[in-house]
């Protein structure tokens, strides 16, 4: 059952990682609710590939899954509606006694419906995001690949090294058209010295992106537009053909601890430093640079689990995460924005385990954030703090010896940035997992359904997923 | 001692990717965007001795940009002429004043002071403040090409042949088309006295002396290059003008089955008088070309249409970096920067006949074309 429930993270795992090739985010995202069933390894804080579990046996994993959103509330230029379709295939592969080998390739089609004027995928997603005069529907679609590879180099000492890489094309399917063709990579490296109750380990994650643009309006002239921000934007020179290009790097690096003095009590401590770099212009026969953007900060995460042998556990969190950003016109070479962020949370996870394969738990978690966004070009200054809580529950069971279900049920209180148009928002979501044992393998059918509710407005944002997988057994 | 090794290997790596953060990184600029102080200064001179400048004091001064989406500033001088916008973006400014001065109880002058400022870091450098003093200039009256409606109807079928140009009297007197040529120009040398020509056409009648077709004070005149009413063709209906009732029609003498409403007067090519290769119709490029309004004194092309026959000129372009085609004697700059094609976008002065011989002060953009009248 072990080895089974490990099998699971694997699962997991994997489709967290590759869902990030496409759009690396700042951080990882640390899953503090994730496998209470056990103490939380320091993976799932840091996603170093050296700390990732090393399995005996060789496995495959195929998932489908759809998504659809409906942004009933939205921002000015986000879609209407967003619907994704996703195959994946993942293989692992133990090579021998000291190294494992996966490998993770997926095919996404993801179509954003009613989307006004962007060029981008996410236009709030960046500073310097440009606009032209389309009204329409976008497709995106292209593979990506990932794979892992784990090594022990000696007594005690582990290594891991990730990379992934996916391209992807789009297609706004109006009069004016926009194409966008995405190649991004991003590549994790890890080291381990792990004993019995001590752990401690550096890691690093690099990434690249590069993005181009083209918007194309036979006959006639496509209006393009360059924010500088969110709020005012440089009109450029109106043409039949307007190409721009973006390109994102990025760095995180840092180290960890982990402890386990006995056995009930274990703890992970991780502090990251974080730098982004990321530049925007327009090409054609001259470039003209529009816009570059840096982003450094820091990133400070902790958990301790107390997991005794009886019917109850804890599992005890924090997460701090601070950064900077300033970005530069590149027409005046002068300073445009400013912005600063922070966000802090401490949790505590309350877990009942009648049993090995049964487990329930409870829990909540809290925390500040502060915005301080300047721009400068006409002069905008939002400041903004408050508290974010978060309350939820949820259960491990088996409805019988070859059925288990999950079920996660959550509710939020998040406060979004000022471009959001709300003070607040309140999120309610639910999960359902439904797991069948057949004498082939295990079928998964997965339900979640997530809805985000304005403070100043009836509209809501609905996301309903829905995903069937299989995995050998 | 291999696993040793191994490890050697990988902590060089690692320190790479801590390396890698210093080459992420960028200067932050000590400059900020929008804090340039333009200072402005309006003087005009004095009537009665031409050699003093005198301060413009309650002028109201329009100073924008088309770079950004930000509002027009407006402000007033003081009594001494000064007037202050801050916190501004570093961009391309136009700054417009106009006003009338009253030097006695019988007499308006109609005064204006307007300048295209490139206030870019290129051109500022590391400064926050531009100074500069305008001194107003009375209007130039007379005939003027007032609007230039060339870059087409809001249509993806390529459709643009319903361009036309508007001429505006703004003479106290009657001035007399006869014998007048229309020109598109091509590029001359900038301090030439002497002007390239494409195409001319020419009004009928004697020049110079000729009185049968007058144009009167404040009267608009409308040269379409087809008189009928565009909106008549399916996709444009509604997005276009109705040219049926121009002024006059651009004929080309020598093109095949050509247009010709018989109810407006023609301005012919290929007519016994003057005389072009090309055999279409008076058609100019939709976001850029050259204009000219000649008093028909020397029409002979072939050696260049003489500079000091000009009765206006107007160059346009979309295009910021534009190569100039016209002498700058004649026009300082040129109008329509950011112009759209197939938009339905027109170029006019911002004024009727308002003309200080650069025309990327005198005209704007406007959405709509209006023939026959100035818009609002």
């Amino acid at each position: 059952m072990n080895k089974h429930i490990k099998y699971i993270f694997s699962f997991y795992l994997i489709v967290i990682s590759f869902a990030f090739a496409f759009e690396d985010p700042l951080v990882w995202k640390s899953q503090f609710l994730k496998h209470y069933e056990k103490p939380l390894n320091v993976y799932y804080l840091t996603g170093s590939p050296a700390s990732y579990i090393m399995y005996q046996e060789n496995k495959e994993l195929f998932r489908l899954e759809t998504r659809f959103a409906d942004l009933a509330y939205q921002r000015s230029y986000d879609p209407r509606a967003t619907q994704l379709y996703r195959a994946d295939f993942s293989a692992f592969r133990q090579i021998n006694e000291r190294s494992f080998f996966s490998a993770t390739i997926s095919y996404d089609e993801y179509n954003q419906r009613d989307v006004f004027a962007s060029m981008e995928k996410d236009f709030y997603d960046d500073y310097f995001s440009m606009i032209d005069s389309t009204l329409g529907n976008t497709k995106y679609y292209g593979p990506q690949l990932q794979i892992m590879y784990n090594v022990k180099l000696a007594e005690h000492l582990f290594f891991g090294v990730e990379g992934n890489y996916g391209v992807e094309r789009s297609l706004k399917d109006t009069f004016p058209k926009t194409i966008t063709i995405m190649r991004n990579s991003g590549y994790r490296a890890g080291l381990d010295y792990r004993t019995q109750s001590l752990t401690i380990g550096v890691h690093g994650r690099y990434y690249d992106d590069q993005t181009y643009y083209e918007a194309v309006k036979s006959y006639s002239d496509v209006k393009t537009k360059t924010y500088m921000g969110y709020n005012v934007f440089y009109n450029e020179l109106a043409r039949s053909s307007v190409k721009k290009k973006r390109i994102r790097n990025g760095v995180e690096y840092g180290g960890h601890l982990g402890f386990s003095p006995g056995t009930n009590v274990s703890g992970n401590f991780s502090i990251s430093g974080l730098q982004r770099l990321s530049r925007a212009e327009r090409t054609g026969s001259t470039i003209k640079p529009r816009g570059l953007w840096q982003r450094k900060g820091i990133h400070m995460l902790g958990n301790l689990n107390i997991y005794p042998d009886g019917l109850i556990a804890g599992r005890l969190y924090a997460d701090y995460l601070h950064y900077t950003d300033w970005g530069k016109s590149l027409i005046s070479n002068a300073l445009v924005i400013e912005n600063e962020e922070m966000y802090s949370r401490f949790g505590a996870m309350l877990i009942y385990k009648p049993s090995m394969i049964q487990q329930a738990y409870v829990g909540a978690e809290a925390g500040k954030v502060a915005y301080d966004y300047t721009e400068y070009v006409f002069p905008f200054q939002n400041i903004r703090s408050g508290l974010e809580w978060k309350l939820y529950t949820g259960a491990n069971m088996y409805l019988s010896s070859k059925t288990r279900l999950i079920f996660d049920l959550a509710y939020e209180h998040e406060i979004p940035k000022f471009y959001w148009d709300t003070d607040s928002f309140d999120n309610t979501s639910i999960i359902i997992n439904l797991e069948q044992s057949l004498a082939f393998g295990y079928i998964g059918l997965n339900f979640e359904y997530i809805q985000k509710k304005p403070a100043n407005n009836v509209e809501t944002i609905d996301i309903l997923s829905c995903g069937l997988s299989f995995r050998q057994k | 001692m291999m696993k040793i090794k191994k490890l050697y290997q990988i902590l060089p790596f690692s320190l790479w990717l801590i390396m890698t953060s210093c080459f992420l990184s960028e200067s932050k600029p000590e400059i900020v965007d929008g804090n340039l102080t333009i200072n402005l200064r309006f003087t005009v001179l004095s009537e009665e001795d031409s050699t003093i400048v005198l301060p413009v004091a309650d002028l109201p001064v329009k100073v924008y940009t088309n770079n950004y989406n930000i509002p027009p500033m407006f402000d007033i001088t003081d009594d001494s002429g000064f007037v202050h916008f801050e916190h501004l973006p570093y961009a391309y400014y136009v700054v417009e004043a106009f006003t009338i001065i009253r030097p006695n109880e019988y007499e308006e002058i109609e005064v204006v002071g307007a300048k295209s400022l490139n206030l870019t870091v290129d051109s500022l450098g590391t400064d926050i403040a531009y100074t500069d003093t305008l001194l107003m200039e009375q209007s130039k009256s007379g005939l003027k090409i007032n609007e230039i409606y060339t870059a087409g109807p809001p249509n993806n079928i390529q459709y643009f042949y319903d361009q036309f140009y508007e001429l505006y009297n703004g003479m106290s007197e009657t001035v007399y088309l006869d014998g007048m040529i229309f020109l598109r120009l091509t590029w001359t040398a900038l301090f030439a006295d002497t002007l390239s020509v494409t195409y001319i056409y020419q009004f009928p009648g004697q020049a110079l002396t000729g009185r049968e077709y007058p144009v009167e004070p404040g009267e608009f005149v409308v040269l379409a290059m087809n008189a009928f009413d565009h909106n008549l063709i399916g996709p444009l209906a509604g997005k276009t003008v109705d040219l049926s009732h121009a002024d006059w029609e651009f004929y080309n003498n020598i093109e095949a089955a050509a247009y010709d409403n018989p109810n407006v007067p023609n301005i012919t090519t290929n007519n016994g008088r003057v005389s072009q290769s090309s055999k279409v119709d008076f058609m100019v490029g939709l976001t850029g070309d050259a204009l000219a309004l000649c008093n028909g004194s020397d029409y002979d092309q072939m050696d260049g249409i003489d500079i000091n026959t000009v009765v206006d000129c107007v160059e346009f372009s979309a295009i910021s970096h534009h190569r100039k085609a016209v002498p700058y004697s004649i026009e300082a700059s040129w109008a329509g920067i950011g112009m759209s094609k197939y938009a339905g976008q027109s170029l006019e002065r911002i004024r009727p006949g308002f003309d200080t011989n650069s025309s990327g002060i005198d005209f704007i953009i406007i959405n709509a074309p209006t023939p026959g009248y100035h818009h609002e």
